[in-house]
């Protein structure tokens, strides 16, 4: 009856650590950091400005957009750049303070399912510019534009309808 | 009453370790104080984790952040956190579920710091997966 009552015991041990070694391998299993060599870094973030380039030559086609009438702050270091009032051509104080008002008071709207925007300011320094794709494939522009240098930023949103979002490949 | 005194101060201890190792991308000063912030990015094989915080190295009037994460340049999250009167805001790291095309990860966060005396501050920070 010991011996029974022993081995029923060490079954349900033995059961019990293997259940439990299941468990820990598994949760470090997907804990475990995935490691990418410098290549494949490089490759995914060329395939996301691959597209959304595709995006913005879609957005420019549809809005009719000149860019050579813009700075695009495509980088977070030309963002800083400008937040900064460093960004030759684009010191003025009230350009700066739009753009931080824009963020501070949730003025700009990115929705969930949409692109990531491509940024722009208007080299006469009285337009900012957020543009991106919604998931119904709408070309958006939220525009902060002032009519001279002493009037205050106003907000017009304008729509038009492109391709869809490009497939990730 | 010793056995009370050691836990306390070595749980005091780990919360001001855990603090200080928090990681941080960039930052901006002026000549009254600094303004700290951190996007971070941890994937794992069927996860991936993201954070941000802003810190500033006084009290300031009016403390913010905004951060947006995207999966494949698609915005899957938006969260905004503020502070009024204090120095940090934090938001705490959020796990989600990878799916199948879920395959490159950015976090962009907002940094910013308003305050009449002590001058405001803001910039941005981005980690890419």
């Amino acid at each position: 009856m010991k011996i029974k009552k022993g081995i029923a015991i060490g079954f349900i041990l033995v059961l019990a650590l293997s259940l439990t070694g299941v468990v820990y391998a598994s949760s470090m299993n997907a804990k475990a950091e995935v490691k990418l060599t410098a290549a494949e870094i490089l490759e995914k973030r060329k395939k996301v400005e691959d597209r959304l380039n595709t995006v913005w030559q879609d957005i420019k086609k549809t809005h009719k957009i000149d860019e050579s009438q813009y700075v695009i702050l495509d980088t977070t270091d030309k963002f800083n750049m400008f937040l900064a009032g460093e960004m030759e051509g684009f010191t003025d104080k009230d350009l700066i303070a739009q753009m931080d008002k824009i963020f501070q008071k949730g003025l700009v709207e990115i929705p969930i399912g949409s692109t990531k925007p491509t940024i722009l300011i208007k080299k006469n320094g009285q337009e900012i510019v957020f543009a991106n794709k919604d998931n119904e494939g709408k070309n958006i522009l939220q525009v902060f534009s002032k009519k001279d240098k002493t009037a205050e930023f106003s907000k017009e949103v304008l729509s038009n309808q492109g391709a869809p979002i490009p497939a990730y490949k | 009453m010793k056995r009370i005194l050691t836990t306390t101060i070595s749980l005091l201890l780990i919360v001001v370790l855990s603090t200080n190792i928090y990681a941080v991308s960039d930052h901006r000063s002026n000549d009254n104080y600094r303004l700290d912030g951190a996007s971070n990015i941890d994937v794992y094989s069927t996860t991936f984790e993201a954070s941000s915080s802003t810190f500033a190295s006084v009290n300031v009037y009016w403390i913010y952040l905004h951060s947006w994460v995207y999966v494949n340049g698609i915005v899957l999250h938006e969260e905004e956190k503020e502070a009024t009167d204090y120095n940090f805001v934090n938001w705490a790291s959020q796990t989600w579920t990878r799916a199948d095309w879920f395959d490159s990860f950015e976090t962009l966060s907002y940094h910013s710091s308003v305050d009449a005396d002590l001058g405001d501050l803001s910039f941005a920070t981005s980690e890419t997966y």
